[in-house]
């Protein structure tokens, strides 16, 4: 039995992930309108893209300056949350961040309540650690990409409520 | 180009963009962009908002 486990382990897991991906993509499926699905789509594709040229942009650093640029950490955070943040900003920009019957009010002060907290933590952060280590190689802390992104989102979500309940009352 | 069909269709039935949105199941903002020619909908949600307007597809978007 203990023979089989190698194989049995991985098949399992990748059933677990398939069912956990089919049910957020049916989920997905029920919660957004076809507009919005349309802005999300495009919005995924830009996060993709500047994925893409994120990478590239790093290893020709790399090639350049014969050594990396930055800690692997502040690399992490940075594939993570560029990409988040152009998802976020567009999603959220073109009303395709909050579905039909949830609040769009409620989401941007989400937003907002999280990015402040984290930026406020990435702030004491860079100054007990400073931005640079001894080797010379940039270490941003992980809020400090993320604070940014969630705290924009929301700004602009508040924003484009405010401009709705204009839009309404004309 | 500006739907103003839908528009006055919707006016005609008292309602708002958001009552049409909840009854055809979008959000407010997608038919706010129908209204303003900033987006194209499908057939389905097409019919889905002839039928709550009581119009046919050529009434509201036909050209």
């Amino acid at each position: 039995m203990g023979a089989f486990i190698p194989v049995i382990l991985p098949i399992c897991i990748g059933l677990i992930f398939l069912g956990i991906a089919i049910a957020l993509a049916s989920l997905e499926a029920n919660r957004y309108d076809e507009r919005q699905k349309l802005v999300r789509g495009n919005a995924y594709a830009a996060a993709f893209h500047i994925l893409l040229i994120y990478t590239l942009a790093t290893h020709l650093a790399e090639i350049w300056l014969e050594r990396p640029w930055c800690t692997p950490m502040t690399n992490i955070s940075l594939s993570l949350y560029l990409p988040l943040g152009a998802f976020l900003l567009i999603a959220v920009g073109k009303d395709a961040y909050t579905r039909p019957k949830g609040s769009p009010r409620r989401t941007g002060v989400a937003l907002l309540i999280a990015g402040g907290i984290m930026l406020a933590y990435a702030v004491f952060e860079w100054k007990r650690r400073g931005i640079l280590t001894p080797e010379g190689l940039v270490d941003l802390p992980l809020h400090f990409l993320a604070g940014p992104v969630f705290l924009l989102s929301g700004l602009l979500q508040l924003w484009r409520c405010r401009r709705a309940a204009k839009e309404d009352q004309k | 180009m500006k739907n103003l069909r839908l528009k006055a269709a919707r006016a005609a039935k008292d309602l708002s963009q958001e009552a049409l949105a909840n009854l055809v199941g979008v959000s407010r903002q997608t038919i706010n962009a129908i209204e303003r020619g900033d987006y194209n909908p499908t057939i389905r949600l097409c019919i889905d908002i002839c039928k709550v307007l009581g119009k046919t597809l050529d009434e509201l978007f036909w050209e």
